[in-house]
C-alpha cells in the first residue's frame, strides 16, 4: 500500500479544505452552543457527537477524497545493429571474406521475425539503413572505422527509440577506441559484440603510419618515421623496410618489433630540388600476407628552399639600392646574393687593383650556372651592355618562363635607358620600352581603383584605406617613361598626372605573368623614400617594409597571397574515399567570385574519378565531399572557372589508406562495453545466437489506478443517517 | 698642320682627347631628389667649410667610383625638415657649441633610426672643444648606444679600397669611433680632420699640409673618405661570401 498516494478531489484542492473545515468547524460550535441549555447531559452529549459526526461525514464527503497509484508493464525493449561498414571488413582470412560472414549472419537473423531491428552502417560517419534489405545492399567502403563516434550517435538516438540492446557487428580495427570514452550510465542498453574475424586473426605485415614533415627543404635532411607491424602468423622480432623514391631504392633498413609485433623506423631524406616529392616506405611482400595492400605507404613532400634566393643587381649604389638591399638582407627568409657596380670603365680609382676591394663582376656565373638557384632576379637601375650580357638575356627570359621572376626597378640605366627595348627581357615585361625617356618631377603614386585588393599594393585592411594610405606616403620623384602597357599585364601604381600616348596613366608599377613566371616592373628609384622621407604627419616605414615584403612574396608564389586557393581535408586517402574540398577564390584582381560555377577535377585523372561542378558562396568561397580516385598515386584537385584553372592541391591515395593500416581488432575494449552493460561478446560469427537472444526487455509506465473509498452509498447513507438522527431528536427533545 | 675652316686640327686632337679622359660628368635622370647628395650639416655655428669639404669629397667619390653624387650638395639642420632630404650628413666642427634644442636631438634620433648615416669630422685634430660638445649631445640622442673604437677589419675599411687604418690631415688616433645602430653604423666620428686633407682653394691647390705622411697620407685620407660614403650606400655589402676570397688574397698579397 505504500504505493498509493491520496488527492483532493475539491476544486480548490487544499485552500478549500481548510476554509471549509474551519467553517464546519465553526458550525459545530454554534451547535455545541444552542444545546448547552439542555438539562439532561446524555442527550446533550449525544446530540452533541452525532452533530459532529454528521458535520465531519459532510466535511469528507466535500473533500472528495481519492487515493492514487501508477502501475508499470514488462515489454520487449528495441533492439538496434551497428554494423561496421569501413573497408576492412571486405579482407579475408582463412574462413574467408569477413563482409561474406556479416551477409551471412544477417540472413540467418531475418529468417526469424520476432526481431525487427533498427540498422545504423558506420564508418566515417554513422547513418540509418533498412534491415530488410541489408544483407544485400551490404557493401562496405568507409575508409575510416569510427566505433565510439558510431556508439554515441546510435546512443543518442536510442533514448528516443527505447532501445533494450545493442548489437555491434565489426572488425574491432579501431586503435583509437577506448571503452571509458563513451561515459556509459546505468541507464544504457545492453550492448552486444560481434567481432567479426575475432577468431581469425590476420596474417599481417603492415607501414601503419607514416611521419613527415609536409614542408621540407633543398639540401636540407628531412625524417620520414615509419611505424611498422608484423601480426598473426607474420609475427617475428625484425623486420626488413625500404625507402623508394622516384623508382629508386634509395635506402633499406631492419625494424626492431616487440611483444606485440610493432616497430619503428626512421629515413633521413635530403630533398635534391624543389617542388614535390614522393616517397615510398615499402615492407617486401611476404607470401601468406593476407593484407598485402598495407606493405607499401607514400609521403609527400612540398619541397621549397629554406629561405628564398634572391639576385640583387645595381647598376650603381645609391639610396634606393641601398634601402632594398638592408631590406632584404634583414628578412631572415631570404637567402641575398648582391652585385653592385661599385666602378664604371670610365672611374679613375687612383689605385692599383690589389688596392681595391673590388671584384669581378661574375656574369657566366650569376646568369648561367646559377640562374636556376634564384627565386626571384632584382634588376635596379643596372644597364646590361657595358657587361657584354647580351648573351645572358634570353636565358633570363627562359628562366622567368619557367617559374622564375624578375623585377626591373628603374633610374637612369634602367627600362628603355638601359637600351633593353627589343630584348628578350622586354619580351618578358609589362610593358613596351619604346625610346629612352625620363620623367621628372615629384608626385604621389595612384593605386589603381580595380586593383586596390592586389597584395603588393593592398596597404590597407580595405581598398578606401588602401587608396587613403598610399595618399599618405611620401612622394616620389621622376619615373622612366614607357611606350604602353602590354595587354595582360596589371597597372598596380600610375602616376597622377603623366600619360602614355595612348592617354593612359604613366605606370609606376605594372606586374604580370610571363610564362610559367612573374614579372614586375617598377619605374621609379625612389621608393626608399617612404622608408627614409616620412615624418609624423605620414605614413610610410612600415609601408616600405610591407611593399617589399609583399612584392617579393607575391613573384615567389607565396601561397598565402594567391588570388585562389583551395585545400583537402587530408593529406591522405583510401581509394574511393570521401575526400572534401574546400577553399577561397578570387579574380586575378583578387576580387571575390561570386556564385561562380567551379569545376574540380584530378590530375592525373580520366573521366571515371569523380569530379564535381560545385557553386562558390557570396565570399568566393567552396566547399564539396569528392571520391578519392580509383587508382592508388600522387593526385591533385584542380579547380576551374570556365575552364581557366584557379588552384590546385595535392593529396595522396593508397591502396589501404589509414583504414587498412592498423587491423589490431580492440576485442578488449569491447568486453568492457559489454561488462558494463550487461551485453555479451562473440569472438567471430560462429556461436552468435538468434537475434531474439539477443534482445531485452524493458518497464514501462502502464497508467494511473485511482479509487474514492469515501464516495460509495454506504458513506452516503450513514452521512444522511447521521443528519437525520440529529435531526429527529433534536425535535423530539424540544430544539430546532 | 692644315687648317679647314679656320681650325687647325692638330690643337683639337688635343682638346678631344683631353675631354676624354675626363670622367663623364652624367646628371642623375631622375633629378638632385633622389641621387646620392653629402649634405653638409649647420648646428648653428659656423660649419668651418663643412660644404666646401662635402663638395670635394662629392667630387672625389663621382671620380673614383660608379657613385655619382650630387657636385653642389645642400645643407641641412638637425631641426629641420631639410634633414631628411639625404640619408648621409657630414657634421664637421672645431668649437665647441651650445646643448642642442630638444627638438635637434630628437630630429637626429629620427634621422638614424630611419636610415640616416653621419659622418663626424673633428677638424681640430685632438681639440677639446668639439669633441666635449659632439659627445655630449650623442650621448643625450643615443643614451644606450655609446661611442665605440671601429674595429680595423671592418667594412668601413674595404667597402671600396683596402685600408688599414684611418689617416686625415693629421695622423689622429689609430682608430674611428662609431655609434653602431642594428646591424649598421650610423654614426662615424673621425678625429683626424679628413675633411682638411680634401680641401683644396681656389686655383685648385690643396689648402692645407698633410701631416706627417705628407701626399702618400692624403691619398689614404681620399679613399677613407671614398669608403665611407661607399660605407653609407652599401653597408655590409663587401662582407658577403662571395668578396671574401678575393680580399683576403688581396689582402694577403704585400699591402
Amino acid at each position: 500500500m505504500s504505493d498509493w498516494q491520496w488527492q483532493l478531489g475539491v476544486l480548490g484542492g487544499n485552500t478549500t479544505a481548510w476554509v471549509l473545515g474551519l467553517a464546519l468547524l465553526a458550525l459545530w460550535l454554534v451547535e455545541l452552543r444552542s444545546i448547552r441549555g439542555e438539562s439532561d447531559r446524555k442527550r446533550r452529549a449525544t446530540l452533541a457527537a452525532l452533530g459532529g459526526l454528521g458535520i465531519l461525514a459532510v466535511y469528507l464527503l466535500t473533500l472528495q477524497i481519492r487515493l492514487v497509484r501508477e502501475t508499470f508493464e514488462e515489454v520487449a525493449g528495441g533492439t538496434g545493429i551497428v554494423l561496421d561498414n569501413s573497408r576492412s571488413m571486405t579482407l579475408a582470412g582463412a574462413s574467408g571474406p569477413r563482409s561474406d560472414a556479416v551477409r551471412a549472419l544477417i540472413t540467418e537473423w531475418q529468417e526469424d521475425d520476432r526481431v525487427s531491428p533498427v540498422v545504423y552502417l558506420f564508418g566515417s560517419s554513422t547513418r540509418g539503413t533498412m534491415w530488410s534489405e541489408l544483407a544485400e545492399s551490404y557493401e562496405p567502403v568507409d575508409d575510416e572505422t569510427k566505433i565510439r563516434d558510431a556508439l554515441s550517435y546510435v546512443l543518442e538516438k536510442g533514448a528516443d527509440q527505447e532501445l533494450g540492446s545493442l548489437v555491434v557487428i565489426t572488425d574491432g580495427a579501431d586503435a583509437s577506441f577506448r571503452a571509458e570514452a563513451l561515459g556509459l550510465g546505468s541507464g544504457a542498453p545492453a550492448i552486444h559484440a560481434v567481432v567479426v574475424g575475432g577468431d581469425d586473426p590476420l596474417d599481417d605485415q603492415a607501414v601503419v603510419s607514416l611521419h613527415a614533415d609536409t614542408t621540407a627543404y633543398v639540401g636540407v635532411p628531412a625524417l620520414i618515421r615509419a611505424d611498422v607491424r608484423s601480426v598473426g602468423e607474420l609475427r617475428q622480432s625484425e623486420l626488413r623496410v625500404q625507402l623508394w623514391h622516384e623508382s629508386r631504392l634509395e635506402e633499406e633498413t631492419v625494424a626492431a618489433l616487440d611483444a606485440t609485433g610493432r616497430g619503428t623506423v626512421a629515413f633521413e631524406v635530403t630533398p635534391r630540388r624543389p617542388g614535390r616529392a614522393l616517397y615510398r616506405v615499402l615492407i617486401p611482400q611476404a607470401s601468406n600476407d593476407e593484407v598485402p595492400q598495407n606493405n607499401d605507404r607514400a609521403a609527400l613532400l612540398r619541397v621549397g628552399r629554406e629561405r628564398l634566393r634572391a639576385l640583387l643587381v645595381a647598376g650603381r649604389p645609391g639610396w634606393d639600392v641601398r634601402f632594398l638591399r638592408d631590406f632584404l638582407k634583414r628578412d631572415g627568409s631570404v637567402d641575398l646574393v648582391s652585385f653592385f657596380i661599385l666602378r664604371a670603365a670610365a672611374d679613375l680609382t687612383a689605385a692599383p687593383t690589389n688596392e681595391l676591394a673590388l671584384i669581378p663582376f661574375p656574369t657566366d656565373e650569376l646568369f648561367r650556372e646559377h640562374l636556376g638557384s634564384f627565386d626571384v632576379v632584382i634588376f635596379q637601375n643596372f644597364d646590361y651592355a657595358p657587361y657584354e650580357m647580351q648573351t645572358y638575356l634570353p636565358r633570363i627570359r627562359d628562366y622567368v618562363q619557367r617559374g622564375g621572376s624578375f623585377v626591373m626597378i628603374g633610374g637612369d640605366r634602367s627600362f628603355a635607358e638601359g637600351r633593353y627595348a627589343g630584348t628578350a627581357i622586354e619580351e618578358i615585361l609589362p610593358v613596351k620600352l619604346g625610346a629612352p625617356g625620363v620623367l621628372k618631377g615629384s608626385y604621389r603614386a595612384e593605386v589603381s581603383k580595380q586593383l586596390a585588393r592586389h597584395p603588393i599594393v593592398a596597404l590597407g585592411p580595405d581598398p578606401a584605406l588602401t587608396r587613403q594610405t598610399w595618399k599618405a606616403l611620401p612622394a616620389l620623384h621622376g619615373a622612366n617613361m614607357v611606350s604602353a602597357i602590354k595587354p595582360e599585364a596589371q597597372v598596380l601604381l600610375h602616376h597622377p598626372r603623366a600619360r602614355l600616348h595612348n592617354g593612359a596613366p604613366l605606370p609606376v608599377l605594372v606586374v604580370r605573368e610571363a610564362g610559367r613566371g612573374r614579372v614586375a616592373a617598377m619605374t621609379t628609384d625612389a621608393s626608399w623614400r617612404w622608408r627614409f622621407a616620412a615624418d609624423d604627419t605620414t605614413v610610410g616605414s612600415d609601408e616600405y617594409e610591407l611593399f617589399w615584403d609583399r612584392m617579393i612574396r607575391w613573384l615567389t608564389r607565396d601561397p598565402l597571397l594567391e588570388p585562389a586557393r583551395i585545400s583537402t581535408d587530408r593529406e591522405r586517402y583510401g581509394v574511393g574515399a570521401e575526400l572534401v574540398v574546400s577553399g577561397r577564390l578570387r579574380d586575378d584582381d583578387y576580387r571575390p567570385m561570386k556564385k561562380a560555377r567551379v569545376e574540380l577535377h584530378y590530375q592525373p585523372g580520366n573521366d571515371d574519378d569523380g569530379g564535381a561542378v560545385v557553386d562558390t558562396d557570396q565570399d568566393g568561397q567552396l566547399q564539396t565531399t569528392l571520391r578519392a580516385p580509383s587508382e592508388p598515386g600522387a593526385y591533385e584537385v584542380v579547380a576551374s572557372v570556365e575552364g581557366k584553372e584557379l588552384a590546385r592541391e595535392v593529396f595522396i591515395v593508397e591502396e589501404s589508406g589509414d583504414e587498412l593500416a592498423d587491423l589490431e581488432t580492440m576485442a578488449e575494449q569491447l568486453q568492457a562495453v559489454a561488462e558494463q552493460t550487461g551485453g555479451r561478446v562473440f569472438l567471430g560469427t560462429q556461436d552468435v545466437p538468434a537475434l531474439a537472444e539477443l534482445a531485452s526487455t524493458s518497464r514501462r509506465a502502464a497508467g494511473l489506478v485511482s479509487k474514492e473509498p469515501l464516495s460509495s452509498p454506504w458513506f452516503i447513507f450513514l452521512t444522511v443517517l447521521l443528519l437525520g438522527m440529529t435531526w429527529v431528536l433534536r425535535r423530539r427533545w424540544g430544539r430546532r | 698642320m692644315r687648317a679647314v675652316f679656320g681650325v687647325r686640327w692638330g690643337r683639337l686632337w688635343v682638346v678631344l682627347v683631353c675631354l676624354s679622359v675626363l670622367p663623364v660628368h652624367r646628371v642623375a635622370a631622375f633629378g638632385d631628389a633622389t641621387a646620392v647628395e653629402i649634405v653638409s650639416l649647420d648646428v648653428g655655428n659656423g660649419n668651418d667649410g663643412a660644404r666646401r669639404v662635402a663638395e670635394r669629397l662629392a667630387w672625389e667619390v663621382r671620380k673614383r667610383s660608379s657613385v655619382e653624387p650630387i657636385l653642389e650638395p645642400g645643407r641641412a639642420r638637425l631641426d629641420r625638415a631639410s634633414l631628411f632630404r639625404s640619408p648621409f650628413v657630414y657634421w664637421r666642427g672645431s668649437d665647441e657649441f651650445p646643448p642642442l634644442s630638444e627638438q635637434a636631438i630628437e630630429g637626429l634620433r629620427k634621422y638614424v633610426h630611419r636610415g640616416g648615416f653621419i659622418l663626424i669630422d673633428d677638424a681640430t685634430a685632438g681639440g677639446e672643444g668639439f669633441d666635449r660638445a659632439v659627445r655630449r649631445e650623442l650621448l643625450r640622442a643615443f643614451p644606450a648606444l655609446p661611442l665605440q673604437p671601429i674595429s680595423s677589419d671592418h667594412t668601413i675599411y674595404r667597402s671600396f679600397y683596402l685600408l688599414r687604418n684611418p689617416v686625415g690631415r693629421v695622423q689622429g688616433p689609430g682608430f674611428l669611433e662609431g655609434i653602431t645602430y642594428g646591424d649598421r653604423i650610423a654614426i662615424v666620428y673621425s678625429r683626424h680632420d679628413l675633411g682638411g686633407a680634401f680641401q683644396r682653394d681656389k686655383l685648385g691647390a690643396w689648402s692645407q699640409a698633410v701631416v706627417p705622411g705628407g701626399e702618400p697620407q692624403r691619398e689614404r685620407a681620399i679613399r677613407l673618405g671614398v669608403n665611407l660614403v661607399l660605407y653609407a650606400l652599401c653597408t655590409d655589402y663587401k662582407d658577403d661570401q662571395v668578396h671574401a676570397p678575393f680580399i683576403m688574397r688581396r689582402r694577403g698579397s704585400g699591402r
